[in-house]
Formats: structure tokens, C-alpha cells, sequence
């Protein structure tokens, strides 16, 4: 069963300047004090407080909120990245993380070569690889483009490939942040009808984004975030 | 521990591959791509080699493949250790985006410097033939190798966690590195210390990891104290891997 649970997650970090960093200053992170705690051994900023939810199969969730409310922190907490500082987060599924598109891919390899470093990052085995590459390089309308090295590409083709390639493996959970949309009109508008499909495959979405209106439209909860707390709206 | 292992075959071609396209990336362009390094420690390994044959009155037929074997492998831990220190640093955009267990980072890295060490051993197949043939006692290398890759990989981890917490180790252990260099007889030899001195080589681990490997393609059976030393230097990383993975696994994230 596909579920993401919370129970009263927060995570706070410090951060590391040059010198805090360095072995002279080895510094303490101080849990209480606000969410930036200054104190003479440096900073610590607390991201998430007490968050708890339950996440269940098909659930829509958007997360709505200013800069720095800590959405984008808590789709990386779900996606496993950051360990919460306390509190505990159950995941069951795989997870399909589209928060950078273009991880992983160089512009010195050929378009083709980057769908297979792009897919093995998402950890999809060689065999599936090779049987969905040509529909990827179908989708990204690259045409000859495919075998010439990515850095001649136009920054539209590069995410385009990046598309192709990160919505065509099956995620039970995909965690997005801000909707994505590719391309010019025409193929934007394909490139809609593709995600929809891959997001109506899936058994949960967890979709960062500033406007309310496309949250309204895609999911059927709505999360507001603010100072790392949140409450259903 | 058990599930870092366990991730190496589960996440096998991210390391694998990832590696080899790593050192695709590095040698773009390049029409003999990574001969380049052969040719680059060739040039160095011979001309050295010629050099201090002359000026330590060695003849050149002893101390040519001595000094290769020595060079070659030195270069091939040294600077594993330099990368790891900055294995986490270099594939942060990685970490902080997906959840992989840090030993397949690790192990990338390792991969493509073992990729440049077979590069390498070319050199050292062509001065084998040239000099001195190559004798039975040679199938110790593959036990050796083994252990000093297992050494090295638990050290890495030790080290990229240390490091990417405090920064400035990695400038501490490539100085130490250095150092280090200059005290394990791989341009020098042993029976050249003066009486009293034997400790320079005794109590150093760089020696006794060379000389594992070393000794037996130069035709001699490796001496059993050098096993003893490997297996204990091998216990002693993985107890520290083990614990720098327990405690600190979580937080490397936040220290990127």
C-alpha cells in the first residue's frame, strides 16, 4: 500500500560558513531559539516544525507557500535526502523526484547517452532503459539532434530531453516542484498530456507551487506552509 | 554497513557505468582518450627511473621496474585518498537531490581510479618483459589488489565523511600525502637507509601496502608479516567506516 506518513517531523540545520566549517570552530547546533538561531558557534536554521500528515493512494497534494516556507525542504525530506532532526517519516514506493530535471546529464555526451545517465540515476535498471529510450527519443522530437553532444543544444531541447526522459518510467509517489512546463505552445501542450498521464498513473503527487489556482486545479489537498509549519487548507 | 554492501549490487551500474562515463567525460575529444595517462606516467616512470638509476648507481635493470611498480601504485592510492576527500564535495548535486546509500558515491570514484590503475599496469607488463620476465610469485598481485581495494574503499568512506563535514582535511591529507611520499621507499630502496633509520620503513603503512604488491612481481614471495599488517589495517578502516556511516551517514546531506 502507497503511503507517505509524518508523525511530528522537524529538521533544523546548521549552516557552515568558511570558518564554522573548518575544524577550529567545530561548532554545536542549537535546537531552541527561533528558527535562525545565532549564537557565537554559528547558525542554525530550523526548516520544518512538528509536521505531521497522512499521505494515502490518490492523494493530489499541493503545497502552497512563500519562498523559504519549506516546501521544497519537504519534498526532499519525503524523497529521503534530509533525515528529519526528530519526529518520523514512513515512505512505501518508489519515488520519482522532479525536482532538478537535468540531473546528472553533461554536455559532452550525446542526447542518447544522457537518457541513459538521467535513467540509471533515477535507478532504472539497463534492460527497462533500453526498452523505453526509443519512445524517449521519440517524445523529444530531437530527431537527428539525439546522437550530437548536449552542449549544442538550445536550453528548450535540453529540457525537453530532460522530460522525455524523467516521465517515462512508472512512480508510485512523484514529488514536483512547481508544475512543469516545457517547450514552446505546441509542444507544451503535449508535453501537459504526458504529465497528466504520468501523474494519473501514479498513486500519490506531492506538488510544491506559488499559485493557488493551478493548486486548485490538480490536487485534491491542499497544504499552506509557512515558517516550516503547516495546516490544511 | 550490510545495506551499504547490498546497495553496491542493487545500484550496480551507478557506480559502474556513472564511472565509466566519468572517465569518458575526462578524456572528451582526446583521440587515445585514457592512454593519455599511460603515456603521461610512462614519460615520468622512465625518465625518473633512467635519473636515479644513474644517481644512486643502481643498475637500471633493477631499479627501472622496482621504481615503476612503486610509482604506479602509489599514484593509484594516493590519489584515490586526495579524491575521496572530495567524493561527496564533487557529487553533491546527487546527494542532495536522491536518496543513495554514500558507499556508491564512493565507490565511483574508486572505479574510475582503478579504471587509470589498469591503465597504467600496461607500463609495467611492457618493463616486466623488457627486464626481468614475469614469474609465478605474480598471482600473489591478485589477493593484494583485492585487499588494498578493500582498504581503500573503507578508508574513502572514512575520509569523505570527515571531509565533507571539515573542509580543510582535504588540504591536510593531500599535504600529508606529499610527505608521506618522499618516506616510503618507492624512488628509493630500502637497503639504502642507513642502520638506525629502518623504522622510516617499518612502521609505515604506504610501505608495507607497496611491497604487498610489489615483491611479488618482482619475483618474490611477499613476506607474511606484510598479510598481517593488510588484514589489520583492513579491520581498522572497516571498524571506523562503520562507525563514521552509523553516526554521520544522515548528516552528510546537511554538511553539503
Amino acid at each position: 500500500m502507497v503511503k507517505i506518513e509524518a508523525r511530528e517531523v522537524s529538521l533544523s540545520y546548521p549552516v557552515y560558513d568558511s570558518v564554522s566549517r573548518s575544524l577550529k570552530k567545530k561548532l554545536v547546533c542549537a535546537a531552541t531559539g527561533g528558527r535562525i538561531a545565532n549564537d557565537s558557534s554559528g547558525t542554525c536554521i530550523r526548516a520544518l516544525e512538528d509536521i505531521s500528515f497522512l499521505f494515502k493512494k490518490g492523494d493530489r497534494v499541493g503545497l502552497i507557500g512563500h519562498n523559504g516556507a519549506g516546501k521544497s525542504t519537504l519534498l526532499k525530506v519525503i524523497a529521503g535526502v534530509y533525515r528529519p532532526s526528530s519526529g518520523s517519516l514512513a515512505v512505501k514506493g518508489t519515488i520519482a523526484s522532479l525536482l532538478d530535471l537535468s540531473l546528472g546529464m553533461d554536455g559532452e555526451f550525446t542526447g542518447y547517452e544522457n537518457i541513459i545517465m538521467r535513467s540509471i540515476l533515477m535507478g532504472i535498471s539497463m534492460d527497462v532503459i533500453k526498452k523505453s529510450i526509443d519512445d524517449i527519443i521519440e517524445f523529444s522530437e530531437l530527431g537527428e539532434y539525439i546522437n550530437m553532444p548536449m552542449r549544442i543544444y538550445s536550453s528548450g531541447m535540453l529540457l525537453r530531453l530532460a522530460f522525455s526522459t524523467c516521465t517515462a518510467f512508472h512512480a508510485d509517489i512523484i514529488l514536483m516542484d512547481e508544475w512543469l512546463s516545457v517547450g514552446d505552445a505546441e509542444f507544451s501542450k503535449k508535453a501537459e498530456d504526458r504529465l497528466m498521464k504520468y501523474i494519473n498513473k501514479a498513486s500519490i503527487l506531492v506538488m510544491a507551487s506559488h499559485s493557488i489556482e493551478l493548486v486548485n486545479k490538480m490536487c485534491n489537498r491542499i497544504l499552506h506552509m509557512e515558517h516550516g509549519k503547516m495546516s490544511e487548507v | 554497513m550490510r545495506n551499504e554492501i547490498v546497495a553496491l549490487v542493487v545500484h550496480f551500474n551507478m557506480w559502474f557505468l556513472l564511472g565509466w562515463f566519468d572517465i569518458r567525460h575526462r578524456y572528451r575529444r582526446s583521440i587515445i582518450g585514457p592512454f593519455w595517462i599511460t603515456i603521461s606516467t610512462g614519460v615520468m616512470v622512465v625518465g625518473i627511473g633512467l635519473m636515479f638509476s644513474v644517481i644512486f648507481k643502481s643498475p637500471i635493470q633493477e631499479f627501472l621496474p622496482y621504481f615503476a611498480i612503486g610509482q604506479i601504485v602509489w599514484l593509484f592510492i594516493s590519489t584515490q585518498i586526495n579524491d575521496a576527500c572530495s567524493t561527496f564535495v564533487q557529487y553533491q548535486a546527487i546527494i542532495k537531490q536522491i536518496s543513495i546509500p554514500l558507499s556508491v558515491h564512493v565507490m565511483r570514484k574508486l572505479w574510475n581510479n582503478l579504471i587509470l590503475f589498469c591503465h597504467n599496469i600496461i607500463i609495467v607488463v611492457v618493463l616486466m618483459l623488457m627486464y626481468c620476465g614475469i614469474s609465478w610469485q605474480s598471482m600473489y598481485v591478485v589477493p593484494a589488489l583485492i585487499m588494498i581495494l578493500l582498504l581503500l574503499f573503507m578508508v574513502s568512506i572514512v575520509l569523505a565523511i570527515v571531509c565533507t563535514r571539515f573542509r580543510d582535511i582535504i588540504q591536510i591529507v593531500a599535504v600529508l600525502l606529499q610527505l608521506i611520499y618522499f618516506f616510503t621507499p618507492v624512488f628509493w630502496m630500502k637497503n639504502a637507509l642507513p642502520s638506525g633509520y629502518s623504522w622510516i620503513t617499518d612502521y609505515n603503512p604506504f610501505n608495507h601496502i607497496i611491497e604487498l604488491i610489489r615483491s611479488p612481481i618482482l619475483g618474490k614471495t611477499p613476506h607474511m608479516d606484510l598479510w598481517g599488517f593488510m588484514a589489520a589495517y583492513i579491520v581498522i578502516a572497516t571498524l571506523l567506516a562503520i562507525y563514521a556511516l552509523r553516526r554521520y551517514r544522515h548528516r552528510v546531506a546537511y554538511w553539503l
